[in-house]
């Protein structure tokens, strides 16, 4: 009996360890596939203007300087770079200054028209009207030509929202309720008790957000007519197109100024990523249980 | 009595109000107008500091105000359709892809008639009017060119041509073509680089006499092209480009600027682009180590002795909004972009003395920030524009730039002579062709490319394409079209 139990667990392990070595092998080829385009971009950026003409696709360096770089920094990128920079950290803070309470509110069992409200909210997961009544709108606000037309449509994103109040509801009610003993009021309580047990959804929805603002493209474009507003995002685009010259007047920029203009619009986001990734999954999973 | 005076304050505080608020407008009487135009305009650079400059340039030109809206031009039409739908449709607009836009456009009654106004411009009259013409819709102007029409042929490194023996004049047959290049097989030379843009392909469907789309034949009738004959011809030879390895078997991937590339370097040795880029091969295969002079093709001769380069006509034109408060003020703005030597240069290619370029010994040299931002100093303008003579501009092209510039000038001539047929379909004519223009376009340069790529035979792709064709109703669309 011993022995058929001591062969069992020989089995096992030699049926995980071979799992282990499968998930091994088969997460690093998802590293390599992950982690190509992104090494390309950055030995492209680094490389001379006549190694990256006709096409080609460096993996292998073969040459190394900081030209493009230096282009760049002396650019007018900059200026949609910072432009970027306001409008992702002035956003996201604006989104978490709405969407945590928001979230706190609807956590809240005793809210009058809970129900109502979520499903009044869902609605806008599955229905998007477009850009021309959001053309409309932001035109109507006077806020065409204005940083603030990136961010305040976009302050509050249901799914977020619905994740930090799903992460909010799983907090046990007695914690809300002994601060009110303690003679707390609603935004007391969210400050001092419900903030602080929320850091892991709150790291990731900041991420989400700062992502999100920072990679908008469309509505920069339809909304900011003074080029010196324009986003990073739309000034990358704009080099790509306009040295397609498809047109045949376009300007000749070579592939290594375009990545070091991509590293350049990857580099916040990789910056902020280890600060948050270690709430990050934590974060997700926790936001995905209802109570 | 307290009320009265309580009025009497409020009613003369926005009297002295209304009064401060005349004041700056008193003081800046220039008329205020919105521009908008892709960003391969305005010097050509997409710093907003070398843009601010282009724009005072043009403001100090024509003592106007200008605001200036300037998208990336791969966004440019969603850009300007969304204002346009938004109702704030600004006072001068430049159009892309005039033939197939600026139909839409007047059926929306977005652009205004410009025949008067052209009429007033000693400067426009003065051109020639066939350009204006080219795309009026029912004798009326809707929009002012600023160049030649677009003309592409196939461009031929010389290098490469004399390595291996290929022996082809400047219109071979549709057969020398596929033998000749045929030579490169297997050398690791890409023969034939293509761009992904299907609408190319009209290069070889003219040596066929075919045409892709609908278009008014010979008998003044309106057909469609994809159901004559011709176009079974067509295809076939687009077919055995493809099977032969001539054609870049990745064509259907490849940007513009990288089947340029291809020619630049040598990694291919041919490839389609418009006649007035010659010297853009002249100085990139230079600035890429791989220097060759290129041969132009300008038509490929078919079994019947037809062949035409391919014809893009006007592409990008200037238009007033029929909003506009000030038509004439509008005006003057497009006659300087159009016909002042110095406006037109810098607005579509050098930018500013001292902001893009500084002159050195009479040659102009990018400034580092201009250059930083991708600005690259072109002379394109010198062979593009309608404008005949530059020679007053305070800097002028190198030496090797001015030869090839000449050629270039010859090159162009010659593409225009040679150039195969474009057809535009006037608004208004069929509504239900208007509502169905676009996925028409799109339906053919489907079958055409699955064709080509051999994903179908010309059988299923065409059958494929008669299931589409009578899905749009296309008979009564060719009926109402030729009522």
């Amino acid at each position: 009996m011993m022995a058929v139990n001591h062969k069992n667990a020989i089995r096992q392990s030699g049926a995980r360890i071979a799992f282990r070595i499968f998930n091994v092998i088969f997460l690093t080829l998802v590293c390599v596939l992950v982690v190509i385009p992104i090494w390309n971009v950055l030995v492209t950026s680094l490389a001379e203007d006549k190694d990256v003409m006709g096409g080609v696709y460096l993996l292998i360096p073969r040459s190394f300087t900081f030209k493009s770089y230096m282009r760049v920094f002396n650019s007018g990128y900059m200026r949609g770079f910072w432009n970027s920079l306001y409008v992702a950290g002035i956003g996201t803070l604006v989104a978490m200054l709405i969407t945590v309470p928001c979230g706190f509110a609807l956590a809240q069992r005793r809210l009058i028209g809970r129900g109502v409200f979520m499903k009044l909210i869902s609605l806008t997961l599955v229905f998007d009207a477009g850009i021309m009544p959001l053309y409309v709108l932001i035109r109507t606000l006077g806020l065409i030509d204005n940083l603030w037309s990136l961010i305040l449509p976009f302050a509050l994103s249901t799914f977020n929202l619905i994740i930090v109040k799903n992460f909010m509801m799983s907090i046990p009610e007695s914690f809300v309720e002994s601060a009110w003993l303690d003679g707390c009021n609603d935004l007391l309580a969210l400050v001092r008790i419900v903030i602080p047990m929320s850091v892991p959804i709150l790291a990731a929805v900041t991420l989400f957000y700062f992502v999100s603002f920072w990679n908008r493209y469309t509505e920069a474009v339809m909304f900011i007519n003074n080029s010196s507003r324009y986003t990073l995002q739309v000034m990358l685009r704009a080099l790509i197109y306009q040295s397609d010259g498809s047109l045949g007047e376009g300007n000749i920029v070579y592939d290594n100024t375009k990545m070091a203009v991509m590293v350049l619009g990857m580099l916040p986001v990789m910056i902020i990523y280890p600060f948050v990734q270690r709430h990050f999954v934590s974060g997700l999973m926790l936001g995905g249980v209802k109570e | 009595m307290k009320l009265m005076r309580l009025v009497s304050l409020v009613l003369a505080l926005s009297l002295v109000l209304s009064c401060l608020s005349i004041v700056p407008a008193m003081a800046d009487d220039a008329v205020k107008l919105t521009i908008c135009s892709p960003d391969n305009t305005f010097g050509i650079s997409t710093d907003p500091e070398l843009q601010e400059a282009v724009t005072k340039m043009l403001e100090e030109a024509c003592g106007v105000d200008l605001e200036a809206i300037i998208p990336p031009i791969g966004s440019y039409n969603d850009k300007l359709e969304t204002m346009m739908a938004g109702g704030d449709i600004p006072d001068i607009f430049a159009i892309s892809q005039a033939m197939t836009r600026l139909p839409n456009y007047v059926a929306r009654e977005q652009p205004m008639v410009l025949n008067d106004l052209i009429a007033s411009s000693e400067a426009l009259s003065a051109l020639d009017q066939s350009y204006f013409t080219a795309l009026a819709i029912d004798g009326n102007i809707y929009c002012i060119p600023y160049y030649y029409p677009r003309v592409k042929c196939i461009f031929l490194r010389k290098d490469i041509k004399e390595q291996y023996g290929i022996q082809l004049s400047e219109t071979p047959t549709t057969a020398e073509f596929l033998t000749e290049m045929g030579k490169l097989k297997d050398t690791g030379i890409i023969p034939f680089s293509f761009p992904k843009w299907i609408d190319n392909f009209q290069y070889f469907l003219n040596s066929f006499g075919a045409y892709a789309g609908i278009y008014l034949n010979s008998e003044g009738k309106y057909v469609d092209g994809m159901q004559e004959p011709a176009m079974l011809d067509g295809l076939a030879y687009l077919r055995e480009l493809y099977t032969s390895g001539v054609m870049d078997q990745e064509f259907i991937t490849t940007e513009n600027n990288t089947m340029r590339e291809y020619v630049y370097t040598g990694k291919a040795a041919a490839d389609i682009d418009y006649v007035a880029n010659y010297s853009n091969y002249i100085s990139q295969s230079q600035a890429a180590g791989a220097y060759s002079d290129v041969q132009p093709i300008y038509l490929l001769t078919g079994p019947d002795g037809q062949g035409g380069g391919l014809n893009e006509s006007i592409q990008t034109a200037w238009c007033i909004s029929s909003e506009c408060k000030n038509p004439e003020a509008a005006l003057k703005v497009i006659e300087k972009l159009v016909t002042d030597p110095a406006i037109h240069a810098g607005f579509y290619n050098t930018g500013v003395e001292g902001v893009h370029y500084t002159i050195q010994d009479g040659i102009a040299v990018a400034t580092e920030k201009a250059t930083n931002s991708g600005y690259a100093i072109k002379y394109n303008y010198i062979t593009d524009s309608f404008i005949p003579d530059f020679s007053s501009l305070p800097y002028q092209p190198g030496e090797e730039m001015k030869k090839a510039l000449e050629l270039q000038r010859q090159i162009i001539d010659k593409g225009m002579e040679l150039r195969g047929p474009k057809q535009m379909i006037p608004a208004g004519k069929s509504e239900l062709y208007d509502e169905n223009a676009a996925s028409i376009t799109s339906a053919w340069k489907e079958v055409i490319s699955q064709i080509v790529l051999g994903s179908v035979t010309i059988e299923e792709g065409m059958n494929n394409y008669m299931n589409f064709w009578n899905s749009v109703d296309g008979d009564e669309i060719l009926k109402e079209l030729n009522q």
